[in-house]
């Protein structure tokens, strides 16, 4: 019973390990794992532009993480009026996607305020978008 | 003499008609995407078709819709000329590799200069698609070319409604010479088109231009062809004007290095005296799991044949004949396992 208990704790500490590092690995450019998200399927499968939604994607987990902001939404014209361009310095590519959004400040407050908001993503040769969020007609 | 009892002979002629039936099962495979490709495509498809037991449905409705497609899993592959970047394909666990390049056209109708070949900077051309130019006898266009009567005539733009590869590469050269165009509109799938009608598909845009005088779009070249559209001269990166052939598009190509996991290449404004500026990559898109295990060799069956057989025939395109690449491709394509987890090629 014990060593049924223990063979048990050691697969889920593999398990546990092994997810772990799953989540992270990338070798030399090539993903060896797939971090698929139903968000990014939800995107593509509602119209989105596929060339903006790695960008929204990541937004909504800045704004999960961020102790700035509480939440974060789309306006009806985020995808229209989004801005992309892309330009390869010494062979990166360096794509830098702004969106247009309204962001809930993580601040004590009676009444929720929805403030207006621009969201920069810069992605460096394919790799995770990193994201900037600024509030609009404010500081940050 | 040896007779057969009925219900025996019955047996026989039921299996020999289910191995018959086998014999000449045909395994239909579906596919969705780019309507740039769509020409060569359909060549592709009938060679295909004429030697092996396999049905090809290709529905041409945008690079997006493809993607959409094969996000949702309700095709086999797509094809689109949006190239996505890793971190999008690692969202679906989607596999991208190159199919296939060509020149995407402005194209004209103004019947004065049909067979002369307008000349055109690429600020000149973002600032018609701006509607910052709004006549064809506009002193900008007039200068570049002081031997042609271009007369006062409106100028009609024409772009993409759907979600298109064509007008992601347009832009992101539209981007590239126009700094204008760069810090307003940008590049992309869709746009918010300050001025223009929108047509759905290469064949809309090309149907529009060549029946509104004035009118000026972009497509893909082999449907300038087709709809026997004027083109223009572009002057490239390093100030050539060039005019759009398979020879101008190669030189762009030729520059592709390959060298991301995605194969992702930007082919637009890239130097060369006979540069052509605006050349777009087809990608196709397979998912590396889950997969219908029959249906997926068939198809990959029928891109190996594009890879080696198909190299002759490309009317316009550019085929991906790098034998280094090609292995590349291939080489990618153990990976892709079916519903069971079992790789689908041995």
């Amino acid at each position: 019973m014990k060593l049924k208990a223990y063979s048990y704790s050691c697969r889920v500490a593999a398990l546990i390990c092994l997810s772990s590092i799953a989540g992270n690995v990338w070798s030399s450019g090539t993903p060896t794992t797939f971090r698929t998200s139903k968000d990014f399927r939800s995107h593509i499968v509602q119209g989105e532009r596929p060339e903006i939604v790695a960008c929204m994607i990541a937004t909504r987990q800045f704004v999960k993480k961020s102790s700035e902001f509480e939440d974060l939404r789309w306006l009806n014209n985020t995808s229209q009026s989004a801005l992309l361009n892309e330009k390869e310095i010494n062979g990166q590519l360096i794509r830098m996607i702004v969106l247009q959004a309204q962001v809930l400040p993580d601040v004590p407050a009676i009444f929720e305020t929805w403030k207006p908001a621009q969201v920069q993503c810069q992605q460096v040769e394919e790799g995770y978008p990193k994201v900037k969020i600024t509030i609009l007609g404010g500081p940050k | 003499m040896i007779t057969l009892r009925r219900p025996v002979l019955g047996w026989i002629i039921l299996l020999s008609l289910l191995f018959l039936q086998q014999a000449h099962a045909v395994t239909e495979i579906d596919g969705a995407g780019a309507t740039f490709p769509l020409p060569i495509l359909k060549q592709w498809i009938a060679s295909y078709e004429s030697n092996h037991p396999v049905k090809i449905n290709y529905k041409a409705v945008g690079s997006a819709e493809g993607i959409k497609s094969i996000t949702a899993r309700t095709v086999d592959f797509a094809i689109t000329d949006i190239g996505l970047t890793r971190s999008e394909l690692s969202q679906d666990d989607l596999l991208q590799f190159p199919l296939v390049a060509g020149g995407i056209v402005p194209v004209v109708n103004l019947p004065r200069v049909q067979s002369v070949g307008l000349k055109l900077t690429g600020e000149v051309l973002a600032d018609i698609f701006m509607g910052k130019i709004a006549y064809w006898d506009d002193v900008r266009i007039q200068s570049l070319n002081p031997t042609l009567a271009l007369g006062h005539l409106a100028i009609k733009v024409i772009h993409r409604k759907d979600g298109s590869g064509s007008t992601f590469t347009f832009t992101s050269y539209l981007s590239k010479v126009s700094e204008a165009w760069e810090q307003s509109l940008g590049m992309g799938s869709t746009l918010n088109w300050p001025v223009g009608e929108a047509r759905i598909g290469n064949e809309g845009v090309a149907k529009s231009v060549s029946e509104e005088e004035g009118a000026i779009g972009y497509v893909e070249y082999l449907y300038a062809e087709r709809f026997k559209l004027a083109t223009i001269n572009l002057k490239n990166k390093d100030g050539y004007f060039v005019a759009p052939s398979p020879a101008s598009f190669a030189q762009a190509f030729q520059q592709a290095s390959w060298k991301r996991a995605s194969y992702y290449e930007s082919l637009t404004n890239l130097p060369g005296a006979n540069s052509w500026p605006i050349v777009a990559v087809s990608y196709v898109l397979i998912h590396r799991t889950n997969n219908d295990k029959e249906e997926t060799k068939k198809t990959l069956d029928f891109l190996d044949w594009i890879y080696s057989s198909a190299k002759n025939q490309n009317d316009g395109y550019i085929s991906i004949a790098d034998p280094a690449l090609i292995k590349r491709i291939k080489g990618s394509w153990k990976e892709i396992k079916d519903s069971k987890g079992n790789t689908v090629l041995k």
